[in-house]
C-alpha cells in the first residue's frame, strides 16, 4: 500500500497498479513482474526489493536502507541477509534478461542503473 | 573518597545530625527520668509530713521518730553520718520560743535552736538548711502547723508545731542517682557515636551507589557518543579535501558516515528508552496475542539472517493459546537477544530459539548461542547499562552495551525474569520467564 501511495505521488504508476520501467512491467496488486513477455518468478522479498530499486533508479541505496524498508525493524546483524536476497534477485534478472542493472558499491550499497537497461 | 566532595559532606552532615538527635534524645530522657525520680522522693517525704500533721492534730499518737525504715523510698540507704533523726517536731509557743527542748535533748537542740518561727508560713512545706555541732549541713523539709487550743495534748494545744523531716539521705540518693544517670547517658552517647557513624554510612550507601552509577552512566554515554562523532568529523573533513570529486567517487566515506549516524541513532533511541523507563513514563501497551503465530512471524526473518551468515538456527515454538503482552516490546526483547546470539556465534555455529508454555500460565523464552560464552564474573553484570564482556568497547561488534539493559527492563515490565547461564558444551543461554496474564 505504501509503495502504491509513493508511486502515485511520484507519477511512476501508469494505469492503476502497474509500474513500467522497460523492460520490466510490474503489477503491484498481483505482485508479478513481466520481462519481455515472460513472467519473472520472484518471491515476496525479492519482489519488494526490485520494486524498491525501480522506484529509486540511479540512486545509491545502502543495505541498511533496504533492510529497514523490507523488514521494517532495526537489527544490528541483519545486513547480511540483504546480500543474500540481492544475489538471488540479480541471478534471476540475469537469467531472464541477460542484464546486470544492479551495481554493487563495495562497503556502501547498491545502485540500479537505468543506462544498463538500454 | 576525596576529601571535600559532596558525598563526604553529606555523610558528615548526616552523621552530625544523627549525633545531635541522639544527644537531644538522651538529654530529654535524662531530664524526664531525673524529674520523676526527684518528684517521687519529695512526694514521699511530703506525705510523711502530712501524716505527722494529722497525727499531731488528732493526737492519735505521740509523734514518733522515723528512724530510716520508711515505706516509699526504702531503697535509699540510711545516711552515712551519725544522724539518728529523721522526723522531729519543734513546738513553739506564740512568742516563738521553743518549748520542747527537753524532749529533743541537747544535741538536737543545738541543731534546731536557731530555728525561727515565721507564722506567715503556716501550712506551707519549705526546705531548710541547718548546721549541726560538728559543722556539717543538714537538709530538712518542714511543715509548720498551728495546733488549735482544743487539742487534747497539752504539749501542743494553742502552739505552733514545726515538723522537720530530715532529707539528707534522700538528697544523697538523688545525687547518687543523678551521677549514675549522667554516666549512663554519657556511655550511651558514646555508643551513639558509633551508631550514628554506622547509620550515616549505611544511609549514604544507596545514595552513593546511585550517584556513582549515574556518574558512570554519563561517562559511558559520552564515550559512546564521542567515537562515532569523531569518525563523522574525520570523514566529513576528508570529503572537503576532495572538492572536485563526485558523490559516486566518494560513496565510501559518505556511507561510513551514515553508518556512524545510524549507530548514534540507535544509541540515542536506547538512551531515550532507558531514560523514559527510569522516569516511568512508557505506557505498556498490552494486547491479546495468538502466541504460536505471533512468535513464528517474529522469528522468521532471523532464520534467514542466520542462514545468510552461514549460521544455523533451530526454532521450537510450542505455545498454544493466547498471551497478554506488549508485542512491540517483546519483539524488541527477542531482537536484542537474537542479535546478540547471532553476533557472538561463529560461522557454522547454531542458535537455538525456544518458546514454550510452562506451569502457571507462564511463557519460557530461551535463546542459546554457541559463541565464546560469558565468564562467570561478567554474568551478573551483563544486564547493567553499558556493561560489556569485552572491555575494549570496539565498534566492530556493533553493540553499545544497552541492549541487555533494555531487555531486562522489558522483562521487568512484564513481571518476568531473565537470566543468563552457560550453554553446554559452549556458548550462552538467556532464559526469560514471564506470566501471560
Amino acid at each position: 500500500m505504501r509503495v502504491k501511495a509513493l508511486l502515485k505521488r511520484s507519477g511512476h504508476l501508469g494505469n492503476d497498479n502497474q509500474m513500467v520501467v522497460a523492460p520490466f512491467t510490474v503489477d503491484l496488486s498481483k505482485r508479478t513482474v513481466n520481462v519481455k513477455g515472460k513472467i519473472l518468478e520472484l518471491n515476496g522479498k525479492e519482489f519488494d526489493l526490485l520494486v524498491y530499486f525501480l522506484q529509486n533508479p540511479d540512486t545509491i541505496i545502502t543495505k541498511e536502507q533496504i533492510f529497514d524498508r523490507l523488514w521494517g525493524f532495526e537489527s544490528e546483524t541483519a545486513i547480511s541477509v540483504v546480500e543474500v536476497y540481492m544475489s538471488n534477485l540479480r541471478k534471476k534478472i540475469k537469467q531472464a534478461t541477460d542484464l546486470k542493472p544492479i551495481k554493487t558499491l563495495r562497503n556502501v550499497g547498491y545502485m540500479f542503473e537505468t543506462e544498463e537497461l538500454a | 573518597m576525596i576529601k571535600g566532595n559532596p558525598q563526604r559532606k553529606q555523610q558528615l552532615s548526616l552523621f552530625a545530625r544523627e549525633l545531635i538527635g541522639f544527644a537531644l534524645l538522651f538529654a530529654i530522657l535524662g531530664l524526664v527520668v531525673n524529674f520523676f525520680f526527684q518528684q517521687s522522693i519529695y512526694e514521699n517525704i511530703d506525705r510523711g509530713l502530712r501524716w505527722q500533721k494529722i497525727g499531731i492534730l488528732t493526737n492519735r499518737r505521740q509523734p514518733t521518730f522515723r528512724t530510716g525504715q520508711t515505706s516509699g523510698n526504702s531503697q535509699t540507704p540510711p545516711p552515712a553520718r551519725n544522724t539518728p533523726f529523721r522526723t522531729n517536731v519543734l513546738i513553739f509557743n506564740s512568742k516563738g520560743k521553743i518549748v520542747n527542748n527537753q524532749m529533743l535533748g541537747n544535741r538536737l537542740y543545738e541543731v534546731f535552736g536557731n530555728t525561727r518561727l515565721d507564722v506567715t508560713k503556716v501550712n506551707k512545706i519549705r526546705e531548710m538548711t541547718l548546721m549541726s555541732s560538728d559543722n556539717s549541713w543538714h537538709y530538712f523539709r518542714t511543715l509548720l502547723i498551728k495546733v488549735p487550743k482544743t487539742n487534747p495534748n497539752p504539749m501542743y494545744a494553742g502552739r505552733y508545731a514545726l515538723i522537720l523531716e530530715n532529707i539528707d539521705s534522700d538528697l544523697l540518693a538523688i545525687r547518687g542517682f543523678r551521677q549514675s544517670l549522667l554516666l549512663t547517658l554519657l556511655i550511651f552517647w558514646f555508643l551513639a557515636f558509633g551508631v550514628a557513624y554506622f547509620l550515616s554510612r549505611s544511609s549514604m550507601k544507596p545514595i552513593l551507589e546511585s550517584w556513582n552509577r549515574q556518574k558512570q552512566f554519563s561517562a559511558n554515554a559520552a564515550h559512546e557518543l564521542r567515537t562515532p562523532l569523531t569518525v563523522i568529523q574525520n570523514q566529513m573533513e576528508y570529503l572537503l579535501t576532495k572538492p572536485k570529486s563526485s558523490v559516486m567517487e566518494q560513496a565510501e566515506p559518505i556511507s561510513t558516515t551514515l553508518e556512524e549516524v545510524r549507530h548514534l541513532q540507535t544509541l540515542t533511541n536506547r538512551l531515550l528508552t532507558l531514560a523514559r523507563s527510569d522516569a516511568d513514563i512508557i505506557q505498556i501497551n498490552r494486547q491479546e496475542m495468538s502466541l504460536q503465530t505471533w512468535f513464528e512471524q517474529t522469528i522468521k526473518p532471523y532464520v534467514e539472517i542466520a542462514r545468510s551468515q552461514s549460521k544455523s538456527m533451530e526454532t521450537s515454538i510450542r505455545a498454544a493459546g493466547k498471551g497478554h503482552f506488549d508485542p512491540d516490546l517483546i519483539r524488541q526483547l527477542i531482537i536484542i537477544l537474537l542479535d546478540n546470539a547471532i553476533k557472538y556465534t561463529p560461522k557454522g555455529g547454531t542458535i537455538i530459539f525456544r518458546v514454550a508454555k510452562v506451569r502457571d500460565n507462564r511463557l519460557k523464552i530461551e535463546v542459546r548461542d554457541t559463541g565464546s560464552g560469558i565468564p562467570d564474573a561478567d554474568k551478573k553484570h551483563v544486564f547493567e547499562r553499558f556493561y560489556r564482556s569485552d572491555k575494549s568497547r570496539n565498534a566492530k561488534t556493533g553493540g553499545n552495551g544497552l541492549g541487555l539493559a533494555i531487555a531486562k527492563w522489558i522483562v521487568d515490565e512484564h513481571k518476568g525474569t531473565v537470566s543468563v547461564a552457560d550453554n553446554h558444551p559452549k556458548g550462552t543461554v538467556f532464559t526469560v520467564f514471564m506470566p501471560l496474564k
